[in-house]
């Protein structure tokens, strides 16, 4: 099932990488060398939004910050010398993590890294299908097309969405500031300084920190 | 040359973050210290950005029209926690339905 999602993600960001002015052949090897769909699809939207190269880089970096904190999480189940590192580094992904968590949440290796392969399979296929395939023109508006980006984004998201508040408010505000900022910044800027969403997610979970701690005392009295 | 050179930064960066994530990993626990919070945030906050962008915005300027639709009925499946695909298909398939009907 999970195979079934990427491919559909993976044609998507063929077609619309594309669509953007990507050549097929460079989508397909961005979904081989990053090999993380949310931050390609970010990068990729912000081209087509019409920011800079500099500003959409910017962009795609930012999603793919989760990459690190990911890879902590995966590092003390990664066995072998620095080469097996340095090779199964490139494996660690969201499915791969998920996937291969335990109860205690410690991350099994053989799952993730099994994952992390399975993936990148379809997802590379995916994205050469939707970019070679999706060469003919199709105007996106009249197809609802142009709302698969935000829905895209959205579906990406919404598993943290559902479970984790300070995920919710940093999303929601670094929705609110682009939207704010939209008519008032030059092109691409909106996407950089929606960034500081992610100082409200921060805010609420050191707000949770510290009301647990009163509640402690309270009860500690 | 664009994808090339997006291509180029975004594997680079993001090979070094699982990289030094997976070494770092191997050596301490991840505390909860405030910038290991940012980090966590920042991906969501700027995915938040861009779905904002790319449902009401329109060279520049803020338009709301079919796709604002869309992206809500979306936000519906989600509730109804329904699979990842549907999110996107509804959201596309309604977008297309409000054009259609003239909006």
């Amino acid at each position: 099932m999970v195979g079934v999602t990427v491919v559909v993600f993976g044609i998507s960001f063929g077609f619309l990488a594309v669509t953007a002015g990507i050549s097929p052949t460079e989508a397909v090897v961005m979904s081989l060398m990053v090999n993380n769909g949310a931050g390609q699809f970010a990068a990729v939207a912000a081209i087509a939004g019409g920011a800079s190269l500099m500003t959409s880089a910017v962009a795609g970096v930012a999603v793919i910050g989760r990459l690190f904190p990911l890879g902590i999480v995966a590092g003390p189940t990664i066995t072998g010398g620095p080469v097996r590192r340095a090779l199964a580094a490139h494996l660690v992904t969201d499915p791969g993590i998920a996937l291969g968590m335990g109860p205690d949440g410690r991350v099994d290796q053989r799952q993730l890294l099994i994952t992390g392969a399975v993936v990148l399979v379809p997802w590379i296929g995916g994205t050469a299908i939707g970019a070679w395939g999706g060469g003919r023109v199709v105007d996106p508006g009249r197809w609802g097309l142009d709302a698969a980006y935000p829905a895209m984004f959205l579906a990406l998201l919404a598993p943290q969405l559902r479970s984790d508040a300070p995920t919710r408010a940093a999303t929601i505000t670094g929705a609110a500031v682009a939207a704010v900022t939209l008519p008032v910044l030059p092109s691409g800027m909106p996407i950089v300084v929606s960034a500081a969403g992610a100082a409200a997610g921060a805010w609420i979970v050191r707000a949770r920190a510290a009301k647990e701690e009163d509640d402690n005392q309270v009860v500690g009295q | 040359m664009t994808g090339w050179a997006i291509t180029g930064v975004l594997a680079s960066v993001a090979y070094l973050l699982r990289l030094a994530g997976v070494v770092v990993g191997r050596r301490i626990e991840l505390g909860d210290v405030p910038a290991a919070r940012l980090l966590r945030y920042l991906g969501p906050a700027v995915l938040g950005g861009l779905i904002a962008i790319s449902t009401v915005g329109s060279a520049g300027t803020l338009v709301v029209d079919a796709r604002l639709a869309g992206l809500l009925a979306g936000v519906v499946v989600v509730l109804l926690r329904a699979p990842i695909l549907a999110v996107v298909f509804v959201a596309v398939g309604v977008t297309a339905l409000v054009r259609l009907l003239g909006g």
